[in-house]
C-alpha cells in the first residue's frame, strides 16, 4: 500500500494503512516537532535532515538543565538525559514539553525494546519518597473515617436549648413581664435554681438518705404552696414542670418512705432538662445555699419588721426606732398624739 | 506490593497514658469510643460516692483514630464540665498524668 511520510513527504510502501511515517527517524523527528522541540538550523520538514541522535534514560524530577558543548548538547530534565548533536556553525534554540505529558499525547511513537526496558527499570526502581506518599495515601484510603461520638445527655441539652425552653423571659424578666410579675419570677427563680442544683447533685450520688429527700420535699411543697407561686403569671414556663417535679417527689418518698439510704434517680431527659433550665438560670439568677434560702411566699414589710425586733436583745431592742414606733402604736400613744395635732 | 513501614521500635511504643474521671452520665458514651476504636484503657478506681469512674486511657499518638478519639472524649468532658459547672465541686473530669488521686 502507497502511502506518503508526514514528516519527509517521501513515497515509501506501508503495511498497515495506518503507517504515517516512512521511517523511525521520521517519526522521532515529528515527535520532537510536535513537542516543540525543534533543531536549529534545520528546516521543518527537509527529509535531507541529519537526525540527531538520541539517548533517553529514566526520569523522576522535572528539573531541566542544558549543557552546552562545542559539538552536542545535554538536555537533561528530571533524570531524562538527552545527547543532542548537532553542526556547531548553526545555532541551537531549544523549547521543552514534560515528556510525561507529551507521550500521553503521543501515540504514534513506536515502543522499542530500549524504551520498554527504560521503562520496565523506571517501575521497579520507585524511589522511597513516592512508595512513602503512595503508602500515606492507602493509609488514609483505606482506614474508615472516625465515627464521631455525641453523649446522649450533652444530646438532649443541646436539644433543649434549640427548644428555647425559657429563653428571653427568663433572662429578662422585668423587660418581659410588669414590675410585680417580674419580682415574682425572680423570687421563684432563685428557688428553682437551688431545688434544681440540689435535685441534680443528689441524682448523681449513688445514694442518699431519706432525710435529705424529705427536707428537698418539704422545700418544694413550701415553694408550691405559697403565695407567690400562685401569683405567678400564667406564661411562666416552668410552672407545669416545677409542679411535675414535686408531685414525682411526693411519690417516691411515699414509696420509700420505709428506707433509711435510698436510690435518687432522674431520666436522661429529666436530667437533661433540669441541667439546661439551671444553666441559664445560673447566669441571670443569684446562687443561695439550700440551707440559706426560704420557701414560703415573700414576708410582707410588717413581718419583716416583727423578724428583725424579734431578733434582737432587749436593749438592742429599746434603742431600735422600729420598737419604740411598734410599742407607741401597741399602746395607742401615736394614735393619741395624732389626733391631738389633728385637734 | 506491600508498602513499605518505617516505624521505629520508639515510635510503635509511644503511647500517652490520660487519666480521666467518668461521671455515670458519660460512661457509656466514653466505654463506645474505647471499645470502638480498640484503645487500651484500665479502669484503676472508682468513686463510689459521686458514682465516678477513674480512667487510665493510653493513646497511640502516631494512630489518627487514637487522636481523634481522644479529642472526642475530651469534647465530651468539657461540654459536661461546662454544663454542670459549680455542680461537681473540686472534681476535674481530666487530670494530668501526675495527677495523683487517692479519693478512690
Amino acid at each position: 500500500m502507497e502511502s506518503t511520510c508526514l514528516y519527509c513527504g517521501e513515497h515509501f510502501t506501508a503495511i498497515r494503512s495506518s503507517k504515517k511515517y516512512c521511517s523511525d527517524n521520521c517519526k522521532q523527528m515529528a515527535y520532537f516537532k510536535r513537542n516543540g522541540l525543534v533543531l536549529s538550523g534545520t528546516p521543518v520538514a527537509e527529509p535531507i535532515l541529519q537526525v540527531p541522535v538520541v539517548s533517553v534514560k529514566p526520569f523522576i524530577t522535572d528539573e531541566v538543565s542544558v549543557k552546552y558543548d562545542n559539538e552536542k548538547d545535554t538536555v537533561k530534565y528530571g533524570n531524562n538525559e538527552l545527547n543532542v548533536k548537532y553542526d556547531k556553525d548553526e545555532q541551537s534554540e531549544f523549547e521543552f514539553v514534560l515528556l510525561a505529558e507529551a507521550e500521553e499525547e503521543e501515540t504514534e511513537i513506536p515502543v522499542t525494546n530500549k524504551i520498554r526496558k527504560v521503562e520496565k527499570e523506571i517501575q521497579k526502581v520507585e524511589p522511597i519518597k513516592s512508595s512513602l506518599t503512595i503508602e500515606q495515601k492507602q493509609e488514609t484510603e483505606n482506614e474508615p473515617p472516625y465515627k464521631w461520638i455525641n453523649s446522649k445527655l450533652i444530646g438532649l441539652i443541646e436539644k433543649k436549648y434549640e427548644q428555647n425552653s425559657g429563653g428571653i423571659k427568663i433572662k429578662e424578666p422585668f423587660d418581659y413581664w410588669e414590675y410585680e410579675d417580674a419580682q415574682r419570677i425572680v423570687w421563684v427563680n432563685t428557688r428553682f435554681r437551688c431545688l434544681a442544683e440540689g435535685l441534680i447533685k443528689l441524682s448523681n450520688y449513688s445514694r442518699i438518705d431519706q432525710h435529705t429527700l424529705l427536707c428537698i420535699t418539704d422545700a418544694f411543697k413550701r415553694w408550691v404552696t405559697s403565695t407567690t407561686f400562685n401569683k405567678l403569671p400564667n406564661d411562666y414556663p416552668f410552672k407545669e414542670l416545677i409542679i411535675e417535679l414535686f408531685l414525682g417527689l411526693n411519690k417516691t418518698l411515699e414509696e420509700k418512705r420505709h428506707l433509711k439510704m435510698l436510690a435518687f434517680k432522674l431520666t436522661k431527659e429529666r436530667k437533661a432538662q433540669l441541667i439546661c433550665i439551671r444553666h441559664q438560670l445560673m447566669l441571670h439568677t443569684s446562687e443561695i445555699k439550700f440551707s440559706e434560702i426560704d420557701f414560703i411566699e415573700e414576708k410582707t414589710h410588717e413581718e419583716k419588721v416583727q423578724q428583725l425586733i424579734s431578733g434582737k436583745n432587749e436593749t438592742e431592742k429599746k434603742s431600735d426606732w422600729r420598737y419604740r414606733y411598734e410599742a407607741l402604736k401597741k399602746q395607742g400613744l401615736l394614735k393619741n398624739q395624732h389626733q391631738t395635732k389633728t385637734a | 506490593m506491600k508498602p513499605l513501614t518505617y516505624k521505629t521500635k520508639e515510635m510503635e511504643n509511644k503511647l500517652s497514658v490520660k487519666r480521666y474521671k467518668i461521671p455515670e452520665d458519660l460512661l457509656m458514651d466514653i466505654l463506645r469510643i474505647l471499645f470502638g476504636n480498640n484503645i487500651k484503657h484500665k479502669i484503676i478506681g472508682i468513686q463510689e460516692r459521686q458514682n465516678i469512674v477513674l480512667l487510665n486511657v493510653y493513646f497511640d499518638l502516631n494512630s489518627i483514630k487514637n487522636r481523634e478519639a481522644k479529642e472526642n472524649m475530651e469534647g465530651i468532658l468539657t461540654d459536661y464540665s461546662e454544663y454542670m459547672k459549680g455542680l461537681l465541686g473540686d472534681t476535674i473530669l481530666m487530670l494530668d498524668e501526675d495527677d495523683d488521686e487517692n479519693e478512690y
